[in-house]
Formats: C-alpha cells, sequence, structure tokens
C-alpha cells in the first residue's frame, strides 16, 4: 500500500477489501441459545407439551421419560439400521453425526423432549436417512495418557466432558441438508443442542 | 438511512419479518435469523477484534432487542440496515465494558505486533482487528460495509467530521501497519 495518499483508497486496496468476507455463520448452539431466550422472555410462542404428560405426576413422568428415551432411541437404531442394508445405495450417501447436548434441560424439558422424538424419528427413518441413534449414559471415564502415565477419571470431576447425552448417525446429501435435518429434532427445543460432524470416510 | 429497495434479497427478508410477525413461533424465527445473522456476525466480529466469544454473547442480545423493538419498528430503512445499528450499539457496550475509550475519543496508537506474530502471514483482517476501537467502528463502516460519513454518523452517534477523521487515521494506521511488516 502507498503510504503518500492518506485520504482516498487505490484501485489495489479498495480490491483488497472487497476480497474480505461478507458473510460468517455463527454455531447452531448461539442459535439454540437465540431460541432459548426468545422463549423465556415471551417473545416466542409458548411451546405446548402434550396432555397425557402434563397430568402425570412427577414420578410417573420421570418413568414415563426413561422409557420412552429408550424406546425411542432403541427404534431409532433398529429402523436406521433396517434401512440401510436393505438399500445398497444408501451406503453411498454421506453420512453425519449429530451429538445431541444436554444444555440446561431440567426434567420437564426431558420429559416433553423424549415425547416429541418419536415422531420426529419416525419422519426421518420414512425418508430412509436414518442410520442408527443411540442414548449414553450419564456417566463414563475419561482416559488418558501424560508423560507415559495413564491414568483415568469419572466425567463427573471434569466439567468439559459428559455434556453428550446422545448420538444419531443420519445420511444427507449435505451439510445443509444434514443441518435442516438435524434443525428439525425436538431436542432444540428444550434447552438442548445438536452439533453436525460429517463422518470421515477412508 | 437506506431505503428499501426492490430487489429481490431485500423483499425476502421483509417478508420474512412479516411472517415472523404474523406467526411468533419459533420456525418463522430461525429463517429470518439464518438469513440476517451471518453479516451481523461477522460485523460483530470484525467490532470486537474477532473475539468470537463476545461476537457470540452480541448475537443474542441483538435479537433480544431486535425482536423486542420489531414492532414498532417502521421500515425507514433497510431491516439490515436496523439490525446493524443494534449490532454496533451492543458492540460499542461491550468495549466500553471492556474498559476501552469511547469511540469518538479513542486515539490510542496501534499496538505493534509481538515477535512472533511478525513471522506469520499478516493481512488486511489482522490489520483491521489491530486498530483502535473508533478507527475500526468507521473504517468497516465505510470501506467495507459502503456506508457514508453522514451515515456513520448517524449509526454511531458522532459528527460526519469525526467520521471523516477516525477513517483517515484508519487508513494511515493500516498502511503504516503494512509498510512496517513489508506486506505491500
Amino acid at each position: 500500500m502507498s503510504t503518500e495518499n492518506f485520504g482516498e483508497l487505490n484501485p489495489e486496496e479498495k480490491a483488497a477489501f472487497k476480497r474480505l468476507k461478507n458473510q460468517k455463520m455463527p454455531s447452531l448452539r448461539v442459535e439454540q441459545k437465540v431460541i432459548n431466550s426468545l422463549f423465556k422472555r415471551g417473545l416466542l410462542e409458548t411451546r405446548k407439551f402434550p396432555a397425557f404428560l402434563q397430568n402425570l405426576s412427577s414420578p410417573f413422568r420421570g418413568a414415563v421419560v426413561s422409557i420412552a428415551a429408550g424406546l425411542i432411541f432403541g427404534l431409532g437404531f433398529f429402523t436406521g439400521t433396517r434401512s440401510l442394508s436393505t438399500e445398497s445405495e444408501a451406503l453411498e450417501a454421506p453420512l453425519f453425526a449429530l451429538l445431541i447436548f444436554n444444555d440446561n434441560s431440567t426434567p420437564e424439558d426431558e420429559m416433553a423432549l423424549a415425547a416429541e422424538y418419536g415422531q420426529w424419528l419416525q419422519g426421518v427413518a420414512a425418508s430412509g436417512r436414518l442410520a442408527s441413534g443411540e442414548k449414553l449414559q450419564n456417566t463414563g471415564r475419561i482416559l488418558s495418557e501424560v508423560n507415559g502415565e495413564f491414568t483415568t477419571a469419572d466425567i463427573a470431576t471434569d466439567e468439559r466432558y459428559g455434556q453428550i447425552g446422545g448420538f444419531f448417525l443420519i445420511q444427507a446429501a449435505s451439510y445443509d441438508e444434514a443441518v435442516e435435518i438435524a434443525s428439525s429434532c425436538p431436542h432444540l427445543k428444550y434447552e438442548g443442542s445438536i452439533e453436525v460432524r460429517e463422518i470421515h470416510r477412508f | 438511512m437506506r431505503l428499501i429497495s426492490g430487489n429481490k434479497q431485500k423483499s425476502e427478508t421483509q417478508q420474512l419479518v412479516e411472517m415472523f410477525l404474523e406467526r411468533r413461533n419459533e420456525r418463522s424465527f430461525r429463517k429470518l435469523y439464518r438469513r440476517c445473522t451471518p453479516v451481523i456476525y461477522l460485523l460483530a466480529l470484525r467490532m470486537l477484534s474477532g473475539n468470537e466469544t463476545d461476537a457470540e454473547e452480541i448475537m443474542q442480545e441483538v435479537w433480544m432487542r431486535a425482536i423486542e423493538g420489531l414492532p414498532r419498528f417502521r421500515w425507514q430503512s433497510t431491516f439490515e440496515t436496523w439490525l446493524y445499528s443494534i449490532t454496533i450499539r451492543c458492540c460499542q457496550e461491550a468495549l466500553r465494558k471492556r474498559n476501552k475509550q469511547d469511540v469518538a475519543e479513542n486515539t490510542e496508537l496501534m499496538s505493534d505486533p509481538s515477535p512472533f506474530e511478525k513471522f506469520e502471514a499478516m493481512d488486511l483482517e489482522t490489520a483491521i482487528q489491530r486498530l483502535p476501537d473508533g478507527y475500526r467502528q468507521v473504517l468497516i463502516l465505510h470501506d467495507i460495509k459502503g456506508y457514508t460519513h453522514k451515515e456513520i454518523a448517524h449509526l454511531l452517534d458522532i459528527d460526519p467530521g469525526t467520521s471523516k477523521s477516525q477513517l483517515f487515521n484508519a487508513r494511515r494506521k493500516i498502511r503504516d501497519f503494512f509498510a512496517k511488516n513489508k506486506i505491500i
């Protein structure tokens, strides 16, 4: 750049500014946080939970949630596996991992979330995209090796771990399509977030 | 401020705003958010010297204020320009919280790069991030976003003359920076 004229940009400088990016999308987690904040301030329509779950007392609701979550993830795994095995061309489609994060979810949120998962999974599976889905236990161990020393620790002792509550593997033609599918997951509505990552195939 | 033009992109944004106001649901908001956020996020990122954590927090505040104020928005400017102004105000508040000087008074010299950074590839984006707050905001709005000094004065609540002098100084700093680092 010239140091002679501080007033106007020369063509080379204008071109340099034009080459700068115009857009950058923040992570999906930001979008979900915005949505959650809007709900909390009453700026979006209130979510309506299923009536049959609202009418249950707390102990029963807890049981329903646990059973529903198990059934839902089990259903996802079964239908997804069956879909892939019967359509050979589906094996060539890109696969994406949908990592399910449990952000600030409350028992009531989990209850409503579990109730909606079934419908969502059926919809995705009906399109032949779903590969698998599993719920993870809240407990786990972290393995590491530092300076030749092998150690293990409980995930509860390290806040960086233990946030992933489950995962799905889905097929999609592109990242955009995978994100579109993930964005319809009811998990996003209930203080949760989803990380979408393409499976690297060697 | 810029008036609404009839081009396709802006009319689509307006449609999304109207759809949201009519439905007020999550789905209509997500569509509006995804259309408008990439531009204002990058604006915030630049205003905040590339600090992603701060820029992400700003996005939450921007959308809260925007949705709260949307019923009072009268389309005297484009929706994007209105969002820019909210973003800029939020960024200025964030910068003040960082105990930095006010935009109109900030005349600090650009900091020197560390010895390590001298060996990294410097680019225009890096140089912009190194500018003092006031210089950086005016440069972004004028040379990247294409606003006039009158518009910038309105957005930043400063005098048009201040905008001109900030831009003059910002360009000088950028050129000095590149000359010092032998980039151009």
